[in-house]
Parts: structure tokens; sequence; C-alpha cells
């Protein structure tokens, strides 16, 4: 008995997890970099946002009679990187209400995935960012050579942060051997400058995230920290203190690159980064928050319906022109 | 890492491509139509019991001679019936039983004086060549091409697709034949430009440049769908060619048969298909006349189990049989067969917008948003998104990490795109 099919008969073996697999793998050695600082409280808070955005998601899918999708992965890795966005001092319970907020107000109102407007770890992370600023933008000294308590942080060293003093007026001390091996105080995931990198590489190749927003992203931020440095530290230092400190890199390569949120199409995605880029750079020199790219990719998700449509209408048109003007 | 167009798929080319080609002449029963051409007016010009010879047209017309079929066996005419084929619609269709004293007429014929765009032309509708990559008779396409200009001829012998290799096997065996039947379809076509593009691997293609010369053969990247590839082909005339050349495409089966026409005054009456799937106990290249029976040509190669799935062509744009009792026909070069469990139906699930479908779109479609608005009803804005550009290479529904069925979604929209043109005419007109 033969069976009828529709072509393509044939697949690619792919799993949604495996796009979402892959951003929970480079998060591993990120948290794990950041505890060989703090010691194993990094990983307790990714891990918290984890369960705290699983459960959450379990809930609201039992709430709406639907099969749960935790398979899928996508609530993890919205938990972990809200952890991954916290710094080492943050109260545990921080992040679990941050990933609440995110899958419960971002993602599942509107359909859960695929279906969400903002990306629902930097609606998390603003969420807790309005509501719990002064627990969250504090961070320890890396140079303290114990590792944080896990519970009661009351007693621990805080030290200023490279971000708050440029925020400040003052001047950083940091060489580029100190930037990338992150020996300074940050959040989780901003410190392994090597690991973003590499994790940026990993996800181009593995084709869960595309190159042209980071690529773009990084280059409009770089531009715009050469021509306007905050203060009078060279170009070169400018550009290195920019990219290498705060969340920048880190909502590159994880936040703004997230399949569902960002453009599918190659020149809307180049625009939005730059457009990212802009904000980012722009909130640096005026926001209220010292890390405050979580907004900037807020912000750029709105655009991303209107910016695939339009970059590809407009380049459909130059063609068409193009071929006229050819004629 | 790529970024671009195109996907890579998996290459299961091999055992069939390793083995020599089978020819399987001595069928025992074809069944052919009268016409392959369901809008065609035709009359059928045997009957039952009378005796053909290969090469007799089983039908005439008064208006179009291309719509008749010539029988591909000398035999006597058992009965007639309705096919429906999968890929032709229904047929009316001969059943001819092959005598065994038939002999194969190969010998050469001498050519006298030089063979022109005429003589080509001639010769290409005498022998009803139909050319294995669309189905369109191959001299309504030479007159085509030469009314409205051809920049380049190419031979499509890429098959990049995972298991056909019914292309590859015809250059092994007579690649001098299609280079000279490829050099008279340019002369027909009114361009002097011309070459086969293949994707082969190393030694293969070496030993094809080794016999037909470099300047014949172009290699492209493995990067499916083919027409990019073929394009691409052209970069060594980058130079001295416009990017918007226009570049026609001929089957590699069609250029031997119009030397074959020529040279031997043989009609286009067999061809040469690839044979494979889980379920073909032995895949391999097999040649045999129209209107050989599916069924006949699995039982010659063995069958593993009983299989699941029959699919008439490559396995990204073939379609499902749902008999073995069909006729092989012009444009199939492939025939696979699968065990249950091998092609399983994917359970759709909500797109996670990672993209990849447009990264791939070779017609540089938005094939998500297309879906988008064809799910939510904006029927009136498909328009804008140009679906009627979309070929159905069904790229995007493979790289779908959610199982959507893009390109059927597609072909959807395209029928109501076409719809809504239509009512805005009506509505225009009245």
């Amino acid at each position: 008995m033969l069976r009828a099919s529709v072509a393509p008969h044939l697949r690619e073996p792919r799993h949604p997890f495996y796009q979402t697999g892959g951003v929970l793998l480079c998060l591993l050695p990120l948290t794990g970099f950041s505890c060989m600082y703090y010691g194993i409280r990094p990983l307790l808070l990714v891990l918290f946002g984890l369960l705290g955005a699983m459960f959450t998601e379990l809930l609201c899918c039992m709430a709406a009679h639907r099969r749960p999708t935790l398979s899928d992965g996508t609530a993890a890795v919205t938990g972990a990187l809200i952890g991954a966005m916290m710094s080492p001092l943050t109260p545990l319970w921080v992040p679990v209400i941050g990933a609440m907020f995110a899958i419960g107000v971002t993602k599942m109102p509107f359909g859960g995935i695929g279906r969400n407007i903002f990306n629902p770890a930097a609606a998390g992370m603003a969420f807790c960012a309005i509501c719990f600023a002064t627990r969250l933008f504090e961070y320890p000294d890396p140079s303290q050579s114990e590792g944080l308590p896990l519970w009661d942080t009351t007693g621990v060293i805080t030290a200023v942060s490279p971000m708050q003093q440029l925020a400040g007026g003052g001047v950083p001390k940091l060489d580029l051997v100190t930037l990338l091996s992150g020996d300074f105080p940050g959040p989780i995931g901003s410190a392994g400058i090597l690991i973003l990198v590499a994790s940026a590489l990993f996800l181009f190749v593995r084709r869960s995230s595309s190159p042209y927003i980071l690529v773009s992203y990084l280059v409009t931020c770089a531009v715009i920290a050469a021509l306007f440095p905050r203060m009078d530290i060279g170009i070169g230092m400018s550009v290195q203190l920019e990219l290498c400190t705060g969340l920048l890199l880190f909502c590159g390569v994880f936040l703004l690159s997230d399949p569902v949120t960002a453009p599918r199409f190659w020149l809307a995605r180049i625009v939005y980064g730059v457009m990212a880029g802009i904000l980012v750079m722009v909130l640096r020199h005026y926001g209220r928050f010292v890390c405050s790219e979580f907004f900037a990719v807020l912000l750029v998700n709105s655009f991303s319906a209107v910016l695939d449509r339009t970059c590809w209408s407009l380049l459909r048109r130059f063609r068409h022109w193009k071929e006229v003007v050819r004629v | 890492m790529r970024i671009g167009k195109g996907v890579r798929l998996l290459f299961r080319k091999a055992p069939a491509i390793d083995r020599p080609t089978a020819e399987w002449t001595d069928v025992a029963q074809v069944v052919l139509p009268y016409t392959y051409f369901a809008e065609a007016d035709v009359r059928p010009a045997v009957f039952l019991y009378d005796t053909v010879r290969r090469g007799t047209p089983l039908s005439s017309s008064d208006t179009d001679s291309q719509a008749t079929v010539l029988s591909s066996v000398t035999g006597a005419v058992s009965g007639s019936r309705e096919v429906v084929h999968p890929l032709y619609g229904t047929l009316h269709c001969a059943v001819i039983d092959r005598l065994s004293t038939e002999a194969e007429p190969d010998v050469p014929v001498p050519v006298t004086g030089e063979i022109g765009r005429e003589e080509v032309c001639a010769a290409a509708e005498a022998a009803h060549i139909i050319d294995e990559l669309d189905g369109v008779p191959l001299v309504l396409k030479l007159r085509e091409w030469y009314e409205s200009g051809c920049d380049y001829l190419v031979a499509d012998g890429v098959q990049i697709q995972p298991y056909e290799s019914s292309a590859w096997a015809v250059l092994r065996d007579y690649a001098e034949q299609v280079v000279e039947g490829l050099s008279l379809a340019a002369r027909a076509a009114g361009t002097t430009r011309y070459h086969i593009a293949v994707c082969l691997s190393g030694q293969r293609r070496r030993s094809l440049a080794l016999r037909i010369g470099r300047r014949h053969l172009y290699q492209t990247d493995s990067y499916y769908p083919a027409e990019e590839p073929i394009r691409r082909s052209l970069r060594p005339h980058s130079r001295t060619v416009s990017p918007d050349a226009r570049v026609c495409r001929i089957g590699v089966q069609a250029c031997l048969a119009l030397y074959r026409a020529i040279y031997f005054h043989q009609s286009h009456d067999r061809c040469t298909l690839t044979v494979a799937g889980n379920a073909v106990r032995e895949p391999q290249n097999v040649t045999v006349p129209f209107g050989t029976t599916v069924q006949e040509v699995l039982a010659r190669c063995g069958l593993t189990e009983d299989p699941s799935h029959l699919i008439l062509g490559e396995i990204m744009t073939g379609t499902a049989a749902a008999t073995q009792d069909i006729p092989i026909l012009p444009g199939m070069t492939c025939l696979l067969a699968f065990t249950a469990g091998t092609i399983r139906a994917v359970q759709p699930r909500t797109c996670i917008g990672c993209g990849r479908c447009a990264e791939v779109c070779h017609a540089g479609l938005l094939p998500f948003e297309i879906a988008r608005r064809f799910r939510n009803m904006h029927y009136e804005r498909l328009g804008a998104l140009e679906v009627s550009a979309c070929d159905g290479c069904g790229a995007c529904s493979y790289v779908c990490p959610c199982g959507i069925d893009l390109a059927a979604t597609i072909a959807e929209a395209r029928g109501a795109d076409s719809a809504i043109l239509l009512e805005l005419e009506e509505d225009i007109d009245a």
C-alpha cells in the first residue's frame, strides 16, 4: 500500500532545541568563567532564573490547557539569560521574578514561542532594572580571593565597575589583557569576552544566529565610541572600553540575534543592528542606568517586522530600477 | 559557514552512479498515451491488434505534429486504457506487447552537407524529442530561444539532489555525443556559446574533462537548488557577458537524443532514469523505452520489501505515486522507492522566526511573510511579495526547523494571488 506525501519529501533533521541548546551550551562556560572569580553564586543565579522561567511556562501552559512546551528549550534559555545578566551580588529571588515576568507577561500572553514581539529576556531584565535597580548594579570586587556567600551578601566588598566610572566622569584604568581576562567588576555574562566571541562564532556556524546583526551592531557601537568618546582617553581605549564592558557584547550575541524578535531579511538585519548600536550608545551617553542595553533591544524589537517589509520592498524596487536603467 | 542562497543536501547517489547503466529495451509491454498534452486534439491512429513498428505515430493531429506520440517498441496493440499519471494527469493509453523479433537499428545515417538551424529543428521535430528538464518538445524551445535570443546554452548535468544521477550516467557513457548534440542545439538556438554544467567530484570531473575538453565543462558548487549554480557556472565569462545575459537550459538526455536524431535518424523513445531508495535492492541507472511500467522497472531492480512511498522524480521536488502501474514517460529521470518509516510526516510547530527560509530562497522571497499573510487571509497583500516568482524548489520547507511546509503554503498563496488578480480584472472590465 503506497502512501501519499508532499514534496519536499526530505527535511533537515533539526529540532527547535538545536537552536536553544546551542545558546545554553554557550552560557555554560560563560557562567563557569564567572564562578572562577565569585564562587558558585553566579551558577545559582543562572539556575534560579532558568527554573523560574520553566516553572512559569509550565503554569501558563496548564492555565491555557495547552501541552507543555518546555522541550523546545526557549523558556530555559530566557531564564538562563536573565540570570547571566545579573550582578553576582543580586539576591537569588530577583532572577526568578525577572524570569516570571519575561514568560508570564512578554511571552505566553502573545501565544508562546515564535509569537512574542519583544525579547522576553530583555523584558525581564528591564523589569528587574526598574524595580530593583540598587540590587542589580552593585558589583563585587573580583580580586577578592574567597567566593561570595550563597545567601547573605551584605558584608561583601563592592567595587565601581568601568561602566559606572565612565558614566560618572572617571577614567577606568584597564588594559586590554585585564579586559579580555574579565578581571573587573561587572555582570556575570560580561566577564568572558573571549568566551563571548567564541560563542558568537559557534552560533554562526550552527546557523542559530545571524552574523549580519552582530557585525553591524558592533561596528556601529565602535564607530560611535570612536567619534564620540565619553572621556578624553583616546579613540582606541574608548572603543575597547565601550565594547568590552557592560552588557554590550552579551546583548549583541544573545539578545539581538534572538531569531523570534529579530528581522529575517539580511538587509533588515543590518539596519536592525545599526539601529540597536545607535540606541545602545545613546542610552550609554544619556541613559539613567549603568547597563541599559536591554532597553535598546526592546526598542529595536518593535521595528523588526517593519524593517523586514520595508527593506525587502526597497531592495526589490532598487533592482527593478537598475534593470530599467540598464535597458 | 555559508552566507547566501541554497542548501547543501546529502549525497546518496552511490551505489547507483558506480554501476554501469543497464539497457532494458526487452521489456514485455509498454503503455503509451496517444498524446502527452491534455488539451491536444489528436485521433488514435492504431487500434486493437494492430502491429506497430518502433517510431510509428500512435495518433494523428491536424494542428500539432508534436502532440502525437511515437511507439517506443515494435509490437502489437493489445488494448487501451485510462491511466491517471501523477505528472501528466489522466491519459488515454495504448497497451503494446513487444514482439521479440524487434531489430534495433543503430546504424549511422550519412549526413550530407552542412547541418543548419532548420535541419536541426526538423530533426528534433521528426524525432519528437522532449526535454527531460520540463517535458516541453525540444523543437518549440529551440524556436523560442532563436526568436527571443539566447546568449548561453547550458546542458544541465548538475543534479544536486541526493539520489538522481541519470545525467551523470549519460555523460559518463556518451559524453562526446552529448557535446555534439549540444553544439547542434546551440546552432539552432542561434548562439555559439554553450557548455555542460556539472557538479562532479574530483576523479569523475577530471576524466570527463579529458574526454570532452575543459572549455565545454563547467563545475558548479553543490548548493541546491540548481538554477543558481548554473548561473554561477558562467563566472569564467563574467568579463565578456553582462549579468543579465539570457541563459537557456537544455537536458543532457535531450542533447543525446538530438545527436541520435541527426546522425542515426532515431526517434526519442527511451530515457535513462535513476532507480534508488532503500526499498530497492540494486539501485542503478537504467535505460528503458517510454511506456515501460514502474512496476516492471522495480521488479527488475529488485525490492527489499514492499515500498511504502514511491516518488516520481527527486526527493525534493518529486511527486508521490499511489500505484506502481504507471508508465515511465518523458520528464521522468528518477524513481525512488522507500520503505515504511523512511519518509515521516512532520508535525508542524509555530514559526520561531529563524529566517532560514529567507536565507535559502534563491528567488529572494520572504517565505515566512508570505505564509503569515496567507494564513491571516491578507490575500490582497500577497501580490506585493511577488509570490509568482516562487519556482517551488522546496528549499524553504527543507530547512524549516519547525517542520512548516512553506513550499505548499506558497503554492496555495500563488493560487490565491492569481484568483484575486482575475477578480480585479473582472471588476475593471465591469
